[in-house]
């Protein structure tokens, strides 16, 4: 064995340029797989990693569906946010009720108008003023309201971005109006951005306590807390009974939802395009590397020949074709799958992402290559075996 | 003494829609130390001899004994094992691979006669110094002039100490300065006890031989050295 792959390497040796263009199809052929399969690995990574943050510093505390309706309406105090501030590992706390009140219209003016575009039918949610920055709102113009505007029951509101541009709303400074149903309200800010609940950007965010004395909102219905990374787990443990100590198994602690699944898809099918396409380019780099080495079968008759009277079967003389096929192979899967894992660094730094690959990838797509070049020489091995030794002694060379 | 290569009535017919006896039926004797010249015309039917003797041809029926065993019935694998060992060839073009150090291309043979490897090295260039390429072992074919690469292929051939050396026009690309050359190192294995079977269609160069035979249309025939 290891004088056949010492021979096949001296056979393949001899003829490093020949042996370099005939790889050059495996060579792009393995590099587009490792570059397709690398990049998709990196960028759900970036999904992944990204998701992953989130999970590790969210934490929703919500009444327990088992609690029965009852139990659930008065579970968390109105001073949630407050009591869950105070555990080691909050960043930030907020409640977060979305009211009941489905039909409930939203205008910009007072003039009821049918045919008018601004009345919308938003959600409405009743927030504490910590919730901004539990769910890392970014304020676009004006501002949140604070714990003076929660006290005092005032009628204000910060609209969700989105929103605000349907309800053509983009100057705060004016001190414009909404009318929820019928009860005015003041808009004192508008949020370009919500990290961590986009939904928030459609609707109508006020004061817990205006939700209570106008909608006769019971209780938050939910507490979301952003914690350092890491805490969530503690927090998650911790936060039921710091917000409930006489029924703390009536509240359930969720961390988010998986991440958005047709994006995965979408990249999935990308990826399918671009395997096929590498899958292509290898069949034409193994009838690249069968070509070549039929040639080389007909250019070394009088070797074959000389090998067959040395004492050589016609296995062996197979065998030695297909391992320096094989060869010719592996060359063209390592060089392919350095060009592969280049091409992946290079794009995540010009992206500035984290190259993520598969342990695997690159090691298994040089033996890729070398078990397409193995294929490729079954037929050549075949010819050069079927090589009759006088015949082939008796020509020059 | 028993005859070290023996024909008995070994004959070779290509099967075709009109058969071709390329060789009669032929009684031949090698003794152990000959050396033979067979000689003949092209199509005389030299080579299909030469090709029975080497064992990469069956006769289509008689007997070839090698050291009194018949080996005219042994698969191909057993014909292969027993050239590897027993039979060294030389050949009108060299056969030498021009990638390969003069002491590569005698290596190859020790490979396939199952010499230990870290034998081979040493043994190659024994063969080499044999053949007065001592201090070549390391030059590479195109490097060497045309007796000096015959001289290589014969070392390939010397190096897995054959019974039997079969030579086939080994002078045909040579000129006759450095066909000398290899007649002379013929002559000395000749005189060191070794087996040479050599063909050509030069009777000038078969007179150099001890012994010599002449095929005509197929049949074997003795030249007696005065003729």
């Amino acid at each position: 064995m290891r004088d056949l792959v010492e021979e096949a390497l001296a056979g393949v040796g001899a003829r490093v340029n020949r042996t370099v263009l005939t790889a050059l199809g495996v060579v792009v052929g393995i590099a587009a797989l490792v570059a397709t399969l690398g990049l998709a690995a990196t960028a759900s990574a970036r999904i992944v990693s990204h998701f992953d943050e989130l999970a590790a510093t969210s934490v929703t505390v919500l009444p327990s569906p088992d609690a029965g309706p009852q139990r659930a309406e008065n579970l968390i105090p109105w001073d949630a946010a407050e009591r869950a501030s105070r555990l080691t590992g909050v960043v930030a706390a907020g409640t977060m009720s979305t009211l009941d009140l489905p039909e409930t219209p939203v205008r910009a003016t007072t003039v009821v108008d049918p045919l008018a575009s601004d009345v919308v039918r938003p959600p409405l949610v009743a927030a504490s003023p910590g919730l901004f920055d539990a769910v890392q709102a970014r304020v676009a113009v004006g501002r949140a309201y604070d714990r003076g505007h929660e006290a005092r029951r005032d009628r204000v509101v910060v609209l969700g971005g989105r929103l605000a541009e349907r309800l053509h709303l983009a100057d705060v400074g004016q001190s414009p109006a909404v009318f929820v149903g019928d009860v005015p309200f003041s808009v004192i800010g508008v949020l370009v951005s919500v990290e961590r609940s986009p939904a928030l950007l459609d609707a109508v965010i006020m004061p817990d306590g205006v939700a209570h004395a106008r909608f006769r909102l019971a209780a938050p219905l939910s507490v979301v807390l952003r914690t350092r990374v890491g805490a969530a787990a503690v927090v998650a443990s911790q936060a039921p009974l710091a917000l409930a100590p006489q029924q703390p198994d009536a509240l359930i602690a969720q961390r988010p939802a998986e991440p958005n699944a047709t994006r995965a898809k979408v990249a999935a099918d990308t990826q399918a395009l671009f395997l096929a396409l590498a899958l292509v380019t290898l069949v034409i780099g193994a009838v690249g590397i069968a070509n070549t080495m039929l040639v080389s079968v007909l250019q070394r008759t009088g070797e074959i020949g000389l090998r067959r009277s040395l004492g050589g079967t016609r296995a062996s003389v197979a065998a030695l074709f297909m391992v320096e096929s094989a060869l010719v192979g592996l060359l063209g899967g390592v060089l392919g799958s350095s060009g592969g894992v280049l091409t992946v660094v290079g794009v995540s730094y010009v992206r500035e992402w984290t190259p993520v690959m598969q342990p695997w990838l690159a090691p298994g797509s040089a033996l890729l290559g070398a078990v397409v070049g193995l294929l490729a020489g079954i037929y050549p091995a075949w010819r050069a075996s079927r090589v009759e030794p006088i015949a082939a002694l008796r020509t020059d060379g | 003494m028993t005859a070290l290569v023996e024909l008995r009535g070994v004959e070779r017919v290509y099967p075709a829609v009109r058969p071709v006896t390329a060789l009669r039926p032929t009684n031949l004797a090698v003794r152990s130390g000959d050396w033979l010249a067979i000689t003949g015309r092209s199509g005389s039917g030299k080579s299909t001899l030469l090709q029975i003797l080497g064992l990469l041809d069956r006769p289509t029926s008689g007997a070839y004994l090698l050291d009194g065993a018949d080996v005219a019935g042994l698969s191909d694998r057993e014909r292969t094992r027993l050239r590897a060992s027993r039979i060294g060839f030389v050949f009108q073009a060299f056969h030498l691979m021009p990638h390969r150090s003069a002491l590569d291309n005698v290596t190859v043979a020790l490979m396939y006669n199952r010499c230990p490897r870290r034998l081979r090295a040493a043994r190659a260039a024994e063969a080499l110094d044999r053949v007065g390429l001592g201090g070549r072992v390391g030059a590479m074919p195109n490097t060497l002039s045309g007796g000096e690469r015959q001289r290589v292929a014969v070392a390939r051939a010397l190096s897995i100490r054959p019974d039997l050396l079969l030579a086939d026009e080994p002078t045909g690309n040579l000129d006759s300065a450095t066909a000398e050359e290899v007649l002379t190192l013929f002559a000395r294995l000749h005189a060191e006890g070794q087996t040479v079977l050599m063909v050509t269609h030069d009777p000038q160069i078969a007179a150099r031989a001890a012994r010599r035979v002449q095929v005509v249309d197929g049949t074997v025939r003795e030249v007696r050295p005065d003729a």
